[in-house]
């Protein structure tokens, strides 16, 4: 799974520069990673019902938060 | 910083093209007499710069074709007969920011974010000020 | 309907960190941000599909876009962080 490739190399950019942005991002595409994975197990009909959206929307709310973090 | 004075497309270039000042100067060089071909050694002495040096800046130019070198004899550089008119005019006005404002130049090319990872954190950063270099 | 904000909300935020991403490419020249800023541009597209798919109901399946989209998306940023060293 592609994000999975993404948030490990985001860890490496974590560990290289110690800035929490790259930490954040990585947790937030591994938790898309999940979403993909509970859309696919849950189907077509739950698509659009809990949990996978919710994972989603974390994901998503933790970029906020790195970007508000980086700025404050 | 002296930096941000300069137009985005001229620093652009400047961040993806240009990697030394001997560099810069030689691709100026070129570019005022665009039909000349120039020996390495010409080239080192109208620059006041070690041949060894030069021929890896001028090499380093060709393969992003901003220049050409033709094998005669001698490797010979030239400017770009086909350089594109755009190019050429950010050229022209990279040209005379040299002259106007050596120092923010001079200190674009060796101030350069070349890592990646910071660049990347850097981007999100709203609150642009001075930055700290 | 609490999945179109949370798909719209994941929409603005892809479309703000294309932009920044974006702006700071045009001020710097780093490749990586270029394609950091399409990769979320896809995700931005993923999220539209999404609400689409959502508010169209099921008798019209985008899933195929939808994937390939995000797919797209992801695969850019991939080759950026891998073969575009400066």
């Amino acid at each position: 799974m592609a994000c999975v490739v993404i948030a490990l190399f985001f860890l490496q950019f974590w560990r290289k520069t110690a800035d929490r942005l790259f930490l954040i991002f990585a947790v937030a595409f591994a938790l898309m990673c999940v979403t993909r994975i509970v859309s696919a197990g849950l189907g077509e009909a739950h698509l659009h019902s809990g949990s996978a959206y919710i994972i989603r929307f974390v994901a998503y709310l933790m970029i906020v938060a790195a970007i508000i973090d980086k700025n404050r | 910083m002296a930096a941000n004075e300069l137009p985005d497309d001229v620093r652009r270039f400047i961040v993806s093209n240009i990697a030394s000042v001997a560099q810069l100067e030689a691709l100026l060089l070129l570019r005022e007499d665009r039909q000349k071909e120039w020996p390495i050694e010409e080239m080192s002495r109208a620059l006041y710069a070690a041949a060894g040096g030069m021929i890896d800046q001028l090499n380093d130019l060709v393969s992003k074709g901003l220049a050409y070198v033709t094998f005669e004899s001698d490797a010979r550089y030239r400017y770009r007969p086909d350089m594109g008119s755009e190019l050429d005019a950010l050229l022209g006005r990279l040209a005379d920011l040299y002259k106007k404002r050596r120092v923010s130049v001079i200190s674009l090319i060796y101030s350069e974010p070349v890592d990646k990872a910071r660049s990347f954190a850097d981007a999100f950063r709203i609150r642009k000020e001075k930055e700290a270099e | 309907m609490a999945a179109s904000v949370i798909y719209l909300s994941c929409l603005g935020t892809a479309l703000l960190c294309a932009a920044l991403l974006w702006k700071s490419y045009r001020r710097n020249g780093v490749r990586l941000l270029l394609w950091s800023s399409v990769c979320f541009l896809g995700l931005a597209a993923e999220n539209v599909l999404l609400f689409a798919d959502h508010i169209t109901g099921p008798h019209i399946d985008l899933s195929l876009v939808r994937n390939l989209a995000g797919l797209a998306a992801l695969v850019s940023l991939i080759y950026a962080l891998i073969w575009d060293s400066k």
